[in-house]
């Protein structure tokens, strides 16, 4: 009897503890954002899942956001996007195209990472672009 | 690994396919011996240079030689193989994603299902080449196992490629297994006859020199050989 009593607790706490897993993960796709521009037309490849709420807690806005005052960043729909300045084309103001504006803050970035020797985002093209 | 075999392991290979075939034309030039040859190489220059460019131009095109004509299939099956061998590596989208991001240059690219239909057609057309080669006893008896390597070197990387961008399971294995396949590729290119990638256009050059002057080239120039 005293067994199964603490089998009973043991699938309780279990289930709870999955509950708070299941539910951070939840969380946690809150916070997630599909890349995507129109800028780009159609996207060659699948889109990217970006996790702004892990990226909050690691570095600076303004690490990808340039200046807020400068550029007043995108902010709950307000505020100018990455491809208002940055095109699919270079030109003369802006000489990086959208495309390697994403690539250089997000790969960029998790290169840098690995190369300080740090714990890193992945940087092999289809571990961001997953096929679905 | 990925860092290292896109880091150094691709700087050395690259420097390795570059200067090796340097070298393989430097060496193939001085190993040119006119009186051996029987070949004027600066003598009658025009005339030789003429040839040349006609040799090179009628084995570059498909069904512009006597033995492609007569070999359909197997002429079809061979410029599939080389055209989409040279053109979908260097017109790929991704590397040159890849490229731009690095130096800031990138080529015209291919839209990705062209370089997905180009990719399958080097694999049937490679398997066709190797099943060619076991089914006619001609070129059987000329084969060993050294064709087939060659064979699966320039194919492997292709191969590992589709793998990779259909992210088939592990796709971080076949990545990394396409990028050293690649790198193999690249650095046997000086050292096995894969170097026939430079090495064609001086022989067909040469040869063309050779038909350009002497053989028919210059009939009727009081020439005598």
């Amino acid at each position: 009897m005293k067994q199964l009593r603490l089998v009973f607790i043991l699938v309780i706490a279990g289930i709870m503890a999955a509950s708070i897993v299941w539910s951070q993960e939840q969380e946690n796709l809150e916070g997630a954002m599909d890349l995507k521009s129109r800028e780009f037309g159609q996207h060659q490849r699948s889109q990217v899942r970006f996790d702004h709420y892990l990226h909050e807690t690691i570095v600076r806005c303004r690490v990808c956001h340039h200046d807020f005052y400068v550029f007043s960043n995108r902010n709950e729909g307000k505020g100018s996007k990455c491809a208002t300045c940055h095109k699919r084309e270079i030109n003369k103001d802006i000489p990086i195209p959208l495309l390697t504006a994403f690539h250089n803050r997000c790969k960029g970035c998790h290169e840098n990472y690995i190369k300080w020797g740090r714990a890193s985002g992945p940087v092999m093209c289809g571990t961001c672009h997953i096929k679905t | 690994m990925y860092q290292f075999v896109t880091g150094p392991l691709a700087w050395l290979a690259f420097i390795i396919f570059f200067f090796g075939l340097v070298l393989r034309i430097v060496l193939y030039v001085r190993g040119l011996d006119w009186k051996l040859d029987r070949v004027t190489y600066s003598v009658n220059v025009s005339y030789g240079i003429k040839g040349a460019i006609r040799s090179i131009i009628f084995w570059i095109f498909p069904f512009g030689t006597r033995s492609m004509r007569k070999n359909p299939v197997f002429t079809v099956m061979v410029f599939v193989f080389h055209i989409g061998l040279l053109i979908t590596p260097v017109f790929l989208l991704a590397h040159n994603v890849i490229l731009e991001e690095k130096w800031g240059i990138s080529f015209w690219t291919l839209p990705e299902t062209v370089s997905d239909i180009l990719t399958i057609a080097v694999i049937v057309s490679a398997l066709f080449l190797i099943l060619r080669r076991i089914a006619l006893p001609e070129v059987r008896i000329i084969t060993n196992a050294y064709d087939y390597l060659l064979m699966v070197i320039s194919t492997a990387p292709f191969i590992t490629g589709f793998l990779a961008y259909h992210q088939v399971s592990g796709y971080e294995f076949w990545l990394i297994l396409h990028i050293l396949s690649a790198e193999v590729m690249l650095v046997a290119i000086p050292f096995t006859k894969l170097s026939h990638m430079v090495l064609f256009f001086l022989s067909r050059g040469q040869l063309g020199m050779d038909y350009g002057i002497k053989r028919g080239g210059m009939k009727g120039y009081n020439l005598s050989w």
